[in-house]
């Protein structure tokens, strides 16, 4: 009993940490936006080193889905729809695969980064300098995540698209063009707005969760590795579950 | 440390309740006083459940918020459902609301049709009296089944009664399968067909009178004067006939007088009375005929003529003289003469006569000359022993 009281606690305190971690994050947006080639560094390496890769799981992501979608609707003779998982696209494989991406890409390199600074003490010399290191490490990420990952889920989705109607064309049988004007009939704005607001808060999740686990490094390069793992595994849950509530909530306004 | 926890379930908590929160997310817009609700009673509402769309012409204009059962309500209006409308969207009080299917998979949602366009617009918390209830699918499947089964009976009953005419025929009682099943008769449609066919074959080569009719264009042409000849006759006759019908001339007038047809029935049936009469042996003829000695009176009155014309012979006499006589007899010529002037007037038809027969005034000479037929006859039964006498007398001459 004492250890569930404990882990409970435990808990309590991480959520409480989380929080105030968070909050003073986006206390120094401004901060951040002043040092703006803290800012270009991050998106640089958020955004430019990152394209190769989501472009490559987006179209296969449009390749996978595709097959199996039009496996399915061949069944009931029904092909010409499988522009429709285009819209599968963009309601959820494009953020939520991006997300993980970056959580996998981003996130452990944020928890490695800030670990091994942590226990090199290089934080706390930025504390003696006189340096919020909140400020300074954590807000040009969040933001640079936070911004970029709409960014790059509109490439994945394109990517994907395109890899779809290619497989579409030549497994499917049916035509770019009608797979392209199927998706474009039924997608409205709304639909492609939430994926960009889900996106945004994604991205935010990541940065936050990676540099957390950073910040809260111990232990050497063994606490790093913890931290670098516990950083992803953290962040694609956060991930989910946020995807789920977040799309409760978008799906009504 | 204890700070810390404390912050940290507080943020938990306030998560637990975001998140919990989203399984009400649907009833937000109430709070959010986004649109206005309305309230609709149905019978009944199928499978329609809170969160529903509700639609108009087919776009989604709201939701179905709450659904509640009164028991104690009629039953036709028991579920009272309220329902979420966009605060764009006016539903009017003509306006019908009606639980229909999503689709054959199930699902239901409410349509509003919309009515009069210029009712009273409905606010927050209004009733919609104008509502109905589509029936389901499974009330439309069992209606497609009762109807089927009685289409299916009635093939039955048909099957059966084929089925008992193709075993009568099978078995060759009655009329048609004896037809079906005797060679005799098969043998006699054979030959009828072959003369059939070989009439035929004569028509088509001409042969016969109707192979003419139909191949000779001679022929056709004289039928053609034929039937024009035969419509010209018609007309002529449909115009005579036109004639008789309208009275003109002497036949028409025969044929349309009432009075004249009454005239000749009274005669007729003078005659008749008269004939029943003699038949009875009343009066002098029948008498003359039968009574032996009305026969014997009638011997003497000859015998007495005899002597009266032998007196006339010899001159003596008033009458023998007028017999004698020349001047009587220039006379009697000149009536002779008179009556061949009167009889050529007649048949030129001049003179009363004459136009009593040549003319259409016929039609009342007619008449009256059946009125004196009548008063012949009438005269004749009551003076018949005069008559009688007289017969007698021309019989001796």
């Amino acid at each position: 009993m004492t250890w569930l009281i404990e882990g409970a606690k435990g808990v309590c305190v991480a959520a409480c940490d989380v929080g105030a971690f968070a909050l003073a994050s986006v206390r120094h947006i401004g901060y951040a936006l002043r040092r703006h080639k803290l800012l270009f560094k991050q998106l640089h390496e958020v955004g430019n080193r990152s394209l190769l890769i989501v472009g490559v799981f987006g179209l296969f992501v449009g390749l996978i889905l595709v097959l199996y979608g039009g496996d399915q609707l061949r069944r009931f003779g029904q092909e010409k729809y499988i522009g429709l998982t285009g819209l599968a696209i963009v309601w959820e494989f494009g953020p939520v695969f991006t997300a993980f991406i970056l959580a996998g890409r981003i996130g452990s390199s944020y928890a490695a980064e800030i670990g091994t600074m942590r226990v090199s003490e290089e934080i706390d010399a930025l504390h003696a300098m006189g340096i919020r290191p909140e400020a300074y490490l954590v807000t040009p990420r969040l933001l640079a995540c936070a911004l970029l990952l709409p960014v790059l889920v509109v490439y994945a989705d394109f990517a994907a698209l395109l890899g779809g109607a290619g497989m579409a064309w030549f497994y499917v049988h049916v035509a770019p063009r009608e797979f392209f004007r199927l998706f474009f009939q039924y997608l409205e704005f709304q639909e492609m707005a939430r994926s960009l607001a889900k996106s945004f808060i994604f991205g935010a999740i990541i940065a936050t969760v990676g540099c957390f686990h950073g910040f809260r490094t111990t232990g050497g390069a063994e606490g790093v590795g913890r931290s670098t793992t516990a950083s992803v595994v953290h962040g694609l849950l956060a991930v989910l579950v946020a995807d789920y509530f977040i799309s409760r909530i978008l799906l009504v306004l | 440390m204890a700070r810390k926890v404390l912050l940290g379930m507080l943020l938990l908590g306030a998560l637990f309740v975001f998140g919990l929160a989203t399984f009400y997310v649907e009833n937000w817009q109430r709070y959010l006083g986004k649109g206005y609700r309305l309230r609709a009673s149905f019978a009944l509402v199928h499978a329609l459940d809170e969160g529903d769309v509700v639609r108009m012409a087919g776009v989604e204009v709201g939701a179905v918020e709450d659904l509640r059962i009164d028991t104690e309500a009629p039953a036709e209006r028991q579920v009272e459902a309220t329902l979420r409308i966009k605060k764009d969207i006016k539903v009017r009080a003509e306006d019908k609301a009606i639980v229909k299917m999503s689709s054959v998979f199930g699902g239901n949602y409410i349509a509003i049709e919309s009515g009069e366009r210029t009712a009273a617009v409905l606010g927050d918390g209004d009733e919609m009296t104008n509502t109905a209830v589509a029936p389901s699918i499974t009330e439309v499947a069992e209606t497609a089944r009762a109807t089927l089964s009685e289409i299916k009976e009635g093939f039955d009953k048909a099957f059966e009664e084929i089925a008992s005419v193709t075993k009568d025929l099978r078995e060759g009682e009655g009329a048609l399968a004896l037809l079906l099943t005797d060679k005799e008769f098969g043998e006699k449609v054979r030959g009828a067909v072959d003369g059939l066919s070989k009439a035929a074959g004569r028509l088509e080569e001409g042969q016969g009178m109707l192979g003419k009719l139909v191949m000779d264009d001679q022929l056709a042409a004289d039928l053609g004067t034929l039937t024009a000849d035969a419509k010209e006759l018609t007309a002529n006759l449909k115009n005579v006939s036109k004639d008789l019908r309208d009275g003109k001339g002497t036949i028409g007038k025969l044929l349309t007088d009432e009075e004249l047809y009454g005239q000749v029935k009274e005669s007729m049936g003078t005659i008749s009375d008269a004939a029943a009469l003699f038949k009875e042996g009343k009066g002098a003829l029948p008498m003359l005929l039968e009574d032996e000695k009305v026969a014997e009176d009638v011997r003497l009155l000859v015998a007495d003529a005899r002597k009266v014309s032998a007196k006339l012979t010899d001159t003596g006499g008033t009458l023998g003289k007028l017999l004698a006589s020349d001047e009587a007899y220039e006379r009697l010529m000149s009536a002779l003469d008179d009556l061949g002037k009167t009889t050529a007037a007649i048949a030129e038809g001049r003179g009363t006569v004459g136009k009593l027969v040549m003319s259409d005034e016929l039609y009342g000479q007619i008449a009256q000359l059946m009125q004196d037929i009548q008063g012949i006859v009438d005269a004749y039964r009551e003076q018949s022993p005069v008559v009688t006498l007289g017969g007698a007398l021309f019989g001796a001459f």
